[in-house]
Parts: C-alpha cells; sequence; structure tokens
C-alpha cells in the first residue's frame, strides 16, 4: 500500500517534470521567435525584447530547477 | 507602443531597398488585443478568487505550490504570445510597395509585398460598435493578375491609410 502511493506521487512528479520541462522549450523556442521577428521587423526595441525572451528563457529554467528540488 | 507611425524614423524591415522609405507602419488597433489582456487578467487572478484551489489541499504542501507556479508560467505563455504577436504583426506601406508581416504561429512566418503601381483598388470599411468607438478597420487592396489581395485587418484610422496610399500612387511614391 504505501509502495503504491509512493509510485503514484512519484508518477505525479514525473508528470510536473515533464510539464516544466514542456514550458522550457516553449521559452526557447520564444528566444528563436523573437531573433527571427526582430531580424524581419527593426524599430528599435530590438534589444530589449530580446534580453527579455533572454530573461523568460532563464526564469523558466530556474523554475524548472526549483521544481525538481522540491518535488 | 503605438498602432499607426506616420513616417517611422527607426523602422526597417527584411528585404527593404537601400533607397525605400517606410511611409506608414500599422498594427492592429490596441482595442483588439482586448480578449486576451482580459484572459490573462481572468488566469491570473483565478488563484486569489478561486482562494488558491482549495481542490488542490489534497496534494501535499510542495504539489501545491508547484502547481501554482505551473498555473502562472502558462499564463505568462499567454501573455508572451498575445504580446509578440501584436508587436510583430505589421502592415508597411512604403514609397515603392505595402508589405504584409504575419506571424501565425511560433514558428510560422509570412511576409507577403506587392508595387504600388499593381494596386488597382483599395476599399477600407469600419463596423462594429468597437470600430465606430474607436476609429479603425479594414483596408483591403486589390492587386492586379495573379497577385494576392491584401488586408490590412482592424487598423487604426482606415480613411486616412486609404488616403496615404491614393496620395502615394497618384504622385508615383512622393509623398
Amino acid at each position: 500500500m504505501i509502495f503504491e502511493l509512493a509510485s503514484i506521487w512519484l508518477l505525479v512528479k514525473v508528470f510536473y517534470l515533464v510539464a516544466f520541462f514542456v514550458y522550457v522549450v516553449f521559452a526557447a523556442v520564444t528566444v528563436k521567435q523573437t531573433y527571427l521577428m526582430t531580424k524581419t521587423l527593426e524599430i528599435g526595441l530590438e534589444s530589449l525584447v530580446r534580453t527579455l525572451s533572454w530573461a523568460h528563457f532563464i526564469f523558466a529554467v530556474a523554475v524548472l530547477v526549483l521544481a525538481f528540488v522540491l518535488l | 507602443m503605438s498602432a499607426f507611425f506616420y513616417l517611422p524614423k527607426k523602422a526597417k524591415f527584411e528585404n527593404q531597398d537601400d533607397d525605400e522609405q517606410v511611409i506608414l507602419l500599422l498594427r492592429r488597433h490596441p482595442i483588439t488585443n482586448l480578449p486576451w489582456i482580459l484572459l490573462v487578467i481572468s488566469l491570473a487572478l483565478a488563484p486569489t478568487l478561486l482562494n488558491f484551489f482549495p481542490e488542490l489541499s489534497i496534494l501535499p504542501g510542495r504539489f501545491q505550490l508547484v502547481t501554482v507556479v505551473l498555473w502562472y508560467l502558462f499564463t505568462t505563455a499567454v501573455f508572451i504570445q498575445g504580446a509578440l504577436t501584436w508587436f510583430f504583426n505589421v502592415n508597411i506601406i512604403t514609397n515603392r510597395r505595402i508589405v504584409d508581416v504575419d506571424f501565425y504561429t511560433l514558428i510560422y512566418r509570412e511576409i507577403s509585398d506587392a508595387r504600388l503601381d499593381n494596386i488597382q483598388e483599395i476599399t477600407y470599411k469600419v463596423g462594429g460598435l468597437l470600430g465606430t468607438f474607436f476609429h479603425f478597420g479594414n483596408v483591403e487592396i486589390q492587386t492586379a493578375g495573379a497577385l494576392p489581395n491584401f488586408n490590412f485587418e482592424n487598423v487604426p484610422n482606415p480613411a486616412q491609410v486609404t488616403n496615404i496610399l491614393q496620395d502615394l500612387q497618384r504622385n508615383k511614391g512622393n509623398i
């Protein structure tokens, strides 16, 4: 019974980590997308948009690591 | 963060010719962002309004915390997609052509253009409560032959956009 309960939470933990990993992939694609967008259209805010996309990616990785430690 | 830039100083786009000047840069009117902004606000307030999801109490404390973090990440994703899509989906009028830049998904983009002398007919439509109240609408541009037609959707001041395009056509690209 205890073993079953432990494996359920392990399964839930894996599910959560996969969800966070998917978000990291989304953040990486967003970085690529902003590079593509700012290359297509320049209006003077390119470095700000790129910096924000990188900050978002680093935040997503940090949250994944945090989830891994917490769960 | 405007949606109507007349003679923008810093605007450049891919494949722009050296002696080509951007006359008008258009985005959808900011009010058209209201649906996704309301969605983001609802998503952001949901954990507070629903008292941090009482259904989650069956989960251990650390799982509850991580669920809320995941929820806010999803909210951030909706915000980022809405903001980027609005900001980079633009219509450009230069002294030589019209350019339509569309980013449909994260990795799919479509850029189409037509020279000013290929434009045959320009019509604009303003409709609906919001369109009439905030002065935005669609500018439909028919081009010659097999070239695709253009539709500048929900742009501010469609009558002024039409006038500028007609003036450019008449004056062969001169303002």
